[in-house]
C-alpha cells in the first residue's frame, strides 16, 4: 500500500520542480541564449539603422580580417599576460580567508573583512579618480615617496608603460580579494571542526591545522572556481583598462575586450566587431572543456 | 507546508511573468517607415502634442536650468506643443534607429547619414515645400538645400535634411567682444610682464617661461605649469592647436585637415608628400615638445583628462592654453572675490582667428530630420521649418519680444534690462529662464551674423554698440592697455596687417559633399589616430632635435604600414570630386 502511494505522488512531485526552475531556464534562455543570434551580425556589413537582411552579405571576410589584424594580436597579447597573472595569483583569495580565519578576535575579523569587501563595490571611475589623486605627479603617494627619498624626482605609476602589468594587476586584486575570498570562508565555515580537533590532539598547532586541515579541505572549490577562472580567461572586461588608458599605457593596456568596444562601438564597425567577439567565445569554451578534462587527469572527476 | 509551496508558486510565476515583459512588442506605436507622403498637408494646432527632439550633443531638456525657458515656451504656446529634448550618443541613437523610435525630430552627424537614408527614416521635406516647410524652402537656403538634396540623399535628389546657422552669402561678420581660441594668457601676468608681441609658438613660449618665473606656484602653494594636453579627446589637444598657429580647420578627428587658404586637404599625421606644409599635428608636437624642453609642460601632460584639466585651471595652476573651454570657473571665482580683479585669462589671436565662419551650408556634422516614425509628422515638420525660420533664430539668439524692441529709426536693438541681465550676477536666474543663447542655439536656421528684415542682425549681441557693454574689468583692462576698443581688435589689426586671417575663404561645405567613408579606410584611419596617439610620448618627451626626428620616422613608417597611402588616395579623390561639385553649386 505504502509504495503504490510511493508511485502516486512522484510524477506529480517532479512536475512541481520543473515547474520551478522553469522561469530560470527561461532567464538563462533570454540573456545568454537567444543574444547569440547576434552572431549573424558578423556575417553582414551592419549599418545601424538599416534591416539586417538589407546590408551587404559579407561572408567570413571578417573573420579573414582578424589575422590579418595586428591589433587583434597585441591586444590578445595584452589579455593573455593579465588572464596568466591573474590566474597565478587565484590562490590569493583562499590563502586570504584561511589567514582570516586564523584571526580569533571576532570585531577584529569582521572589520577586516568588511574592509577589504568594500572595494568590489567601488567602481572603477572612483577607482581612477582615487589613483590619479594619489599617483600623479603631484599626487599624495608620489609626494610623500620623493620627499621620503624612495624617488629621485616624481614621476607618475599611471603614465609608466612598464608598470602597466603589475599596477593594474594590483589595483585588480585590491579591488576583488576580499570579495573572492567569501566563497572560502564559507567553505571553512563547512570544515567539520571535528578534523581540527583530530588534529591538535595529534599536536598540530594553527599553521599544520591550516596547511593539513583546511587548504585540502579547500581544494575542491579553489579547483571548481580555477576551472571557471579559465573560462574567463579572455573576458578581462575593459572599464578599468579604458579609464587607465593613455598613450603611454595604451600599446601594454588595450586588451581585446577593449578594443572589440573601440571597434564595434566607437567606430560603429559591429560586424567586425562581433566577428572577434565570437572567436573569443569559441576560444574560451575550448579552455575550459581542456581545464576540465586536465581536471579530470589529476583528480579523477569533472566540473562540469 | 502549503502556504510555502504556494509562495514558491507565485515567485516563479512572477520571475517567469518578468522575464516575458522583457519580449514585448514595443512598436506600437511604430509606423511604417516608407509612408512618408503627405497627403494633405494641414497646420491644424487644436490638438495638444507630446513633440521629442533628440540629438547628438544636444543638451536634454531636464538638465537645462530654467527649462522650459522663455523662447522655449514661446514655441510651445505657438504651436500647442510641449516640447522635450532628449540627447543621443551614438549607440543610443543606433538602438532608436534600429528600432524605429527615435524622437519625432532628429539631429544625426554624417556617421549616421547612410542608415536613415537607406533605413528611410526620415521624411521628404519636398513634400511640405509648398505648405508646411516654407522657411526650409526659402531662397536664402538655396545653396544649404542643394548641397543635401545633392549630397544627403542616397541619389534621390530630394531633401531630408536641414542644417542649423547657415549663413547667408552677403553676410558681414566682426569678431564678438572676446577671442574664444588662440594664445591664452593670465592678464595679470602678462601685463606684468609688459604684454609682449606674440606672432607665433616661440614668442608664446618666451612669454608664457617669463610668466613662470614671476609666478611659480599658486597663492596656495600649488605648481604652475604652462599649459597640459587633455587625454579624452584623442589627438585634438595637439592638432587643435596646429589649426590655430598653421591656419587649418580639422576634419572629425583630426586626421585630415583643411586648409583655410586655398581649402586643400592634407593628411595630418603623414605628412611626407607636402615636406614643406607645417600640418596641424606636427606643430602642435613640436610646440608640446618645446614646452616640455623647457619644463613648462604639466608632467602629467599624458594622464590628464577634461575634466582635470578644468580642476587645475580653477586652481589656477595654468597660464596658458589655446581654447577657452577648459577655463573652468578660474574668471568667474576671481571676479566673485574682487570685481575688479586682473586674475583673468584672455585670449591673443594667433595665425587662425576662428572667426566670421561662412557657413553656407549650415553647420556640417550637424543633420535635422523628421523622423518618419513619428505619429505626428506634420507637426513636427512645422516645428522644423519654424526652428529654421529668421524669426525663431532671432529669438534664440536675442531673447523673445520685449527682450529687444524697434528703434525709432526701425532698427531692433537689445533693451538696456536685457543687456543688464546678462552681466549681472544677481539675476543669473531670470537670465538662464530667458534661454537667451542657450539649449536651442545650436538648433535654430540661422547665423548669427545674418542681417534680418529689419536691418538688424540676427544676434543683437553682435551689434557694435552693444560688443563693448558685456567686458569684465580685466578685459576693460586689456583694451585701456592695449589701446582697443574690444579685445577682439586685436585678431582685426592682425588680419588687417595679413599676420593673421579668419575663416572668411574657407569653404567647409566641400566636407558635407564627401561621400561616405568606406569601412576599410575608417579602419585604417582609425589605426592611424591610435598608432599617432601612441606614439606622442615619446615626440613630446624628445630631448634633443634628433630624437624627435627619430620618432617622427618611427611613427611615419609605422602610419606607412598601416594602410596610411590606401586612405590618403580615397580621401584626395573624395575631396577632389566634393570640392568640384560644391563650387559648381556655389
Amino acid at each position: 500500500m505504502a509504495k503504490a502511494v510511493a508511485v502516486k505522488h512522484k510524477p506529480k512531485k517532479r512536475y512541481s520542480l520543473l515547474f520551478m526552475v522553469l522561469p530560470f531556464m527561461l532567464i538563462v534562455l533570454l540573456f545568454n541564449y537567444v543574444p547569440i543570434f547576434g552572431w549573424i551580425y558578423s556575417v553582414y556589413d551592419y549599418v545601424p539603422g538599416v534591416p539586417l537582411f538589407e546590408c551587404d552579405f559579407m561572408g567570413m571576410e571578417y573573420f579573414k580580417l582578424i589575422f590579418s589584424d595586428a591589433n587583434v594580436w597585441r591586444t590578445l597579447k595584452n589579455t593573455v599576460i593579465f588572464a596568466v597573472i591573474s590566474i597565478c595569483l587565484t590562490p590569493l583569495p583562499m590563502l586570504f580567508a584561511i589567514l582570516l580565519n586564523e584571526v580569533k578576535n571576532g570585531p577584529v575579523r569582521k572589520f577586516v573583512q568588511t574592509f577589504t569587501t568594500l572595494p568590489n563595490f567601488i567602481s572603477w571611475v572612483i577607482i581612477f579618480s582615487l589613483a590619479f589623486a594619489l599617483f600623479s605627479t603631484d599626487g599624495l603617494l608620489t609626494t610623500l615617496m620623493v620627499k621620503v627619498g624612495i624617488m629621485d624626482e616624481p614621476i607618475s605609476l599611471l603614465s609608466s608603460k612598464e608598470s602597466v602589468y603589475w599596477f593594474q594587476t594590483f589595483l585588480a586584486q585590491w579591488k576583488v580579494l576580499g570579495w573572492n575570498s567569501i566563497i572560502y570562508l564559507a567553505a571553512i565555515a563547512g570544515i567539520d571542526q571535528e578534523q581540527y580537533e583530530a588534529a591538535r590532539v595529534d599536536g598540530a598547532g594553527y599553521f599544520q591545522c591550516a596547511l593539513h586541515v583546511t587548504l585540502p579541505s579547500m581544494m575542491e572549490t579553489y579547483v571548481v572556481l580555477f576551472i571557471l577562472n579559465i573560462g574567463n580567461f579572455l573576458n578581462t572586461g575593459y572599464e578599468q583598462y579604458m579609464l587607465f588608458k593613455n598613450s603611454v599605457t595604451a600599446p601594454n593596456i588595450e586588451v581585446l575586450d577593449l578594443y572589440v568596444y573601440r571597434i564595434g562601438l566607437e567606430n560603429m564597425d559591429y560586424s567586425y566587431g562581433v566577428a572577434i567577439s565570437i572567436v573569443k567565445s569559441v576560444v574560451s569554451i575550448a579552455l575550459v572543456v581542456i581545464a576540465n578534462l586536465v581536471a579530470k587527469k589529476i583528480r579523477g572527476n569533472t566540473v562540469i | 507546508m502549503k502556504a510555502k509551496k504556494l509562495l514558491a508558486l507565485l515567485c516563479c510565476a512572477a520571475v517567469t511573468a518578468g522575464a516575458f515583459v522583457g519580449c514585448g512588442d514595443s512598436s506600437a506605436n511604430k509606423k511604417d517607415s516608407g509612408n512618408t507622403e503627405a497627403k494633405e498637408p494641414t497646420d491644424d494646432l487644436s490638438e495638444h502634442l507630446e513633440i521629442t527632439m533628440g540629438g547628438i550633443n544636444l543638451s536634454p531638456s531636464d538638465s537645462v536650468e530654467g527649462y522650459p525657458t522663455e523662447i522655449v515656451k514661446d514655441l510651445e504656446e505657438k504651436f500647442n506643443v510641449t516640447l522635450t529634448i532628449k540627447n543621443y550618443d551614438n549607440e543610443s541613437l543606433n538602438l532608436d534607429l534600429s528600432g524605429g523610435t527615435t524622437t519625432d525630430i532628429v539631429q544625426i552627424n554624417d556617421d549616421h547619414i547612410e542608415g536613415v537614408l537607406k533605413g528611410k527614416h526620415a521624411v521628404d521635406l519636398e513634400n511640405y515645400k509648398d505648405s508646411l516647410a516654407k522657411n526650409i524652402f526659402r531662397d536664402d537656403m538655396s545653396f544649404r538645400n542643394n548641397v543635401m538634396k545633392t549630397f544627403k540623399s542616397n541619389g534621390e535628389n530630394t531633401q531630408y535634411f536641414v542644417t542649423p546657422r547657415v549663413t547667408f552669402g552677403d553676410t558681414e561678420a566682426n569678431y564678438g567682444t572676446v577671442l574664444n581660441n588662440g594664445y591664452v594668457v593670465r592678464w595679470d601676468l602678462y601685463k606684468e610682464i609688459g604684454c609682449p608681441e606674440i606672432n607665433n609658438d616661440d614668442d608664446y613660449i618666451a612669454a608664457l617661461k617669463a610668466m613662470k618665473e614671476i609666478y611659480p606656484e599658486t597663492e596656495e602653494g600649488l605648481p604652475v605649469y604652462a599649459m597640459s594636453a587633455y587625454n579624452d579627446s584623442q589627438l585634438h589637444s595637439y592638432f587643435y592647436n596646429g589649426c590655430l598657429t598653421q591656419g587649418f580647420i580639422n576634419l572629425e578627428g583630426g586626421i585630415y585637415v583643411q586648409s583655410v587658404e586655398n581649402n586643400e586637404l592634407y593628411h595630418d599625421l603623414y605628412d611626407v608628400e607636402n615636406p614643406d606644409v607645417l600640418t596641424p599635428f606636427w606643430s602642435g608636437v613640436s610646440f608640446y615638445n618645446k614646452l616640455y624642453r623647457e619644463g613648462l609642460l604639466d608632467p602629467d601632460c599624458f594622464i590628464t583628462k577634461g575634466e582635470d584639466l578644468q580642476e587645475k585651471y580653477t586652481k589656477g595652476q595654468y597660464l596658458g592654453g589655446n581654447v577657452n573651454w577648459y577655463y573652468g570657473t578660474y574668471n568667474e571665482n576671481q571676479r566673485a572675490e574682487d570685481s575688479e580683479t586682473l586674475k583673468e585669462y584672455v585670449t591673443l589671436p594667433a595665425k587662425l582667428g576662428w572667426a566670421n565662419e561662412k557657413n553656407l551650408a549650415g553647420w556640417f556634422g550637424k543633420y535635422f530630420f523628421v523622423s518618419s516614425h513619428s505619429p505626428h509628422v506634420e507637426r513636427a515638420v512645422m516645428i522644423l521649418d519654424y526652428l529654421q525660420s529668421e524669426e525663431f533664430s532671432r529669438k534664440v539668439d536675442s531673447g523673445v519680444d520685449g527682450r529687444w524692441e524697434k528703434g525709432e529709426d526701425g532698427k531692433p536693438a537689445l533693451t538696456e534690462d536685457t543687456i543688464a541681465l546678462k552681466t549681472d550676477g544677481n539675476r543669473l536666474d531670470e537670465w538662464k529662464k530667458a534661454g537667451i543663447g542657450g539649449t536651442l542655439s545650436d538648433v535654430c536656421g540661422e547665423d548669427y551674423y545674418n542681417i534680418a528684415q529689419d536691418g538688424g542682425r540676427i544676434c543683437l549681441w553682435y551689434e557694435d554698440d552693444v560688443l563693448a557693454e558685456s567686458m569684465t574689468f580685466a578685459e576693460k583692462d586689456m583694451c585701456e592697455t592695449l589701446d582697443l576698443t574690444v579685445p577682439s581688435d586685436l585678431l582685426k589689426k592682425k588680419v588687417e596687417e595679413g599676420i593673421s586671417m579668419d575663416l572668411g575663404n574657407c569653404l567647409n561645405a566641400i566636407q558635407m559633399g564627401l561621400e561616405t567613408t568606406p569601412k576599410n579606410i575608417v579602419r585604417i584611419d582609425s589605426n592611424c589616430e591610435e598608432i599617432a596617439l601612441n606614439a606622442i610620448p615619446n615626440l613630446v618627451q624628445a630631448e634633443t632635435d634628433e630624437e624627435f626626428a627619430a620618432a617622427k620616422a618611427s611613427l611615419l613608417e609605422e602610419l606607412k604600414g598601416a594602410g596610411v597611402e590606401e586612405s590618403i588616395e580615397w580621401w584626395s579623390n573624395a575631396w577632389s570630386a566634393s570640392k568640384e561639385e560644391i563650387e559648381k553649386l556655389k
